[in-house]
């Protein structure tokens, strides 16, 4: 009798570690599907943003691009230096007050990227950050949110139901 | 060869470390866990000079990196998920005031008197209300803790005296115990690790009382009685146990174990406490709000939360609104969820409040998820800055290590996704099934379990999507 509890008990837990690293490998596919999403049709275009920079905030705060676009980027200090540092593109350049410095790069992969002042400007200085978004297509989506949130709800629903089956699987044990 | 007909059922799962001879051998030793705090009291020193007298500008100052990357980092990402109050063990902030206490550092003294008045804590305040109440004031100043290193070093200076303080006043560890800000939340996540110190068996501690019985309580020639206030044979979760392993010493039986045991095994135990919901609340609530405030692209937030900038008026807002969402907000939503779940389970006879208080733990897989999605975000892009602190702790040029003009580099950036999407969704998943045990449990019996629970599952979804919109979208 203890024999097989421990047996159930070691298969359940076994079970529950497949269940969760079957997650794990939901939420890497939908990030890596997001993320390489192939691309809808529309015409790449130059888009220009004058960004002004003043302790500790962008101005635009959020960039909204489609994937493809050429994205050319003033950079304009108003109070004293500040970076540009966008992450995932490996971008960086900085600009003294009263000067501008320009960035220029294809927008080519989607999602969501912070851009963050790689000078150090002040207390809040970790905490200056702006947002591009590179949507994919026409439709003004991000991929990588809509394809990890799909997962989400996925992740939601398949947990009520393995743990509804827990119910009826196991009525006969203690 | 262990009998397994006497072994308790819930240590079927368990890996007792202690049976190795060599980890045993350390534990039993004084110098476990003497050296460990000795030297994190070593940097916890420098952290406060440096907070006090180096530079202010917080990303060249090691108070700041160390304390607010590194340690924090560490703390969250490694050690309450994997080991739980390990941090405890070796925490610097109340050696000094337990050393005074005890007349001494490494042996026990055991007829000396200890220097303290040895008061009592008061009863209303056993709980951990007062830690909640420290957090969300340490948590309201966030903004100007983690930018300026002076006042980094005068709030651990001040954790440090408050402590000796406490430590002067009452019975042991009061301050750890109802005090320290942290402890109220490595406490309840440390519920999620798979290591835990409990008793081989309660029997044996049952049977040994007389006047030489209960030295873990007591103390002996070996160590010290539990500096939690702890009764190492009634422990079921890993809460309020410091980890600090004077009872390893102190068992005359050898009745003491270190367990390795599956993931969040406390949280299926039913003490469920009101104080300690709202710590589950206030610990995802600050999750979201710093998430929001600290690396979403809304200046006038940061402006607000940053009294040293900006003006009290603002400053008070966002005061308002974190705390609002500590107390108010978050609590809302899990009450809401369990009035709807306890109406669609018709189990209207169960008292709302047992419901409420019970579904608050589903708060803990996920809000420390949250957590370390949120600390992987800074680790990743700001830990470059340790790198020339090393070499400069106070930024006065100095270049020790020679590392003293590394520039900051953002490591791998694009791989965040990769590692916070899982770690938000695998919380996801355990809450829920966590939330499935709790059903069980409040409803007395598993039909209709899953309708009282669909709405609280609903609500932990909904908290999983907005942070993934916070850090992907
Ligand atoms: S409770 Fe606080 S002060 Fe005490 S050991 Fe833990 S972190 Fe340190
Ligand atoms: S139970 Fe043991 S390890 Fe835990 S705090 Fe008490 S004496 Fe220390
Ligand atoms: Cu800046």
């Amino acid at each position: 009798m203890r024999q097989m509890r421990l047996g159930a008990v070691s298969f359940a837990r076994r079970k529950g570690a497949l269940a969760l690293a079957g997650v794990m490998v939901i939420a890497v596919l939908a990030v890596a599907l997001g993320s390489y999403f192939p691309r809808r049709g529309g015409s790449a275009v130059t888009r220009e943003f004058t960004v002004s920079a003043r302790r500790f905030s962008y101005s635009p705060e959020r960039l909204l691009v489609h994937q493809g676009d050429r994205v050319v980027i003033h950079l304009q200090p108003l109070d004293v230096t500040h970076g540009f540092y966008l992450e995932g593109y490996g971008i960086q350049t900085y600009a003294t007050v009263g000067g501008e410095s320009t960035a220029e790069f294809v927008a080519d992969k989607p999602g969501m990227f912070r851009f963050r002042c790689s000078e150090t400007c002040g207390p809040l200085h970790p905490f200056m950050v702006g947002q591009l978004d590179v949507q994919s297509g026409t439709r003004y989506t991000n991929t990588v949110f809509l394809a990890t949130a799909a997962a989400a709800l996925m992740v939601a629903v398949g947990t009520v139901v393995y743990v509804g089956r827990r119910g009826r699987a196991s009525d006969t044990d203690s | 060869m262990i009998q397994i007909a006497e072994v308790e059922p819930r240590q079927e799962s368990r890996v007792n470390l202690l049976r190795y001879g060599p980890a045993k051998r350390v534990l039993r030793s004084r110098w476990f866990p003497f050296l460990l705090i000795l030297a994190n009291l070593f940097v916890f020193v420098l952290v406060i000079l440096t907070g006090l007298f180096g530079t202010p500008v917080g990303n060249r100052n090691f108070s700041i990196i160390f304390v607010w990357i590194v340690w924090w980092a560490l703390l969250i990402v490694l050690l309450i998920p994997l080991a739980g109050r390990l941090w405890c063990t070796m925490c610097p902030i109340p050696a000094i005031g337990e050393w005074v206490q005890r007349r001494g550092a490494l042996v026990p003294r055991s007829r000396a008197r200890p220097l303290s008045l040895g008061k009592e804590w008061p009863k209303p305040l056993r709980n951990i209300w007062l830690q909640n109440f420290s957090f969300a004031a340490v948590a309201s100043f966030s903004a100007i803790i983690l930018t300026r290193p002076k006042v980094t070093g005068v709030l651990l200076l001040g954790f440090m005296v408050v402590a000796l303080g406490l430590f002067l006043l009452y019975r042991r560890r009061a301050f750890c115990r109802y005090v320290c800000p942290v402890s109220g939340f490595i406490g309840l996540y440390s519920t999620v690790a798979p290591l835990e110190l409990r008793v081989v068996d309660r029997n044996v501690c049952l049977k040994h009382c007389g006047a030489q019985g209960k030295e873990c309580m007591k103390g002996s020639a070996q160590g010290y009685g539990c500096p939690w206030m702890e009764y190492p044979g009634s422990l079921d979760r890993n809460s309020y146990c410091g980890l600090c392993g004077e009872c390893i010493k102190t068992c005359p039986l050898d009745n003491i174990a270190l367990n390795l045991r599956p993931v969040g095994a406390d949280l299926l135990v039913p003490e469920r406490r009101l104080d300690e919901a709202y710590k589950a609340f206030i610990m995802l609530a600050a999750a979201i709000i710093y998430s929001v405030v600290m690396m979403g692209p809304w200046g006038w937030m940061k402006s607000w939360a940053d009294l040293g900038s900006g003006s009290p008026v603002h400053f008070l807002g966002y005061v308002a609104m974190l705390v609002g969402s500590m107390l108010v907000v978050v609590p809302g939503f899990f009450l809401a969820a369990s009035w709807l779940g306890r109406l669609m389970a018709g189990v209207t006879h169960i008292p709302l409040r047992r419901l409420f208080v019970a579904f608050a733990y589903t708060a803990v897989p996920l809000g420390l998820a949250a957590w370390i999605a949120f600390s992987l975000g800074f680790l990743f892009i700001n830990v470059s800055y340790a790198i020339p602190v090393l070499s400069d702790p106070f930024g006065w040029a100095w270049n020790l290590f020679h590392t003293g003009t590394h520039g900051w580099t953002p490591y791998v950036p694009q791989v965040l996704p990769y590692l916070q999407a899982p770690t938000l969704l695998v919380g996801l998943a355990l809450s829920i099934v966590l939330g499935d045990r709790i059903a069980e449990e409040c409803l007395g019996g598993r039909s209709h379990r899953l309708r009282a629970l669909a709405p609280v599952a609903a609500v932990l979804t909904a908290a999983t999507v907005l942070l993934l919109w916070l850090y992907l979208g």
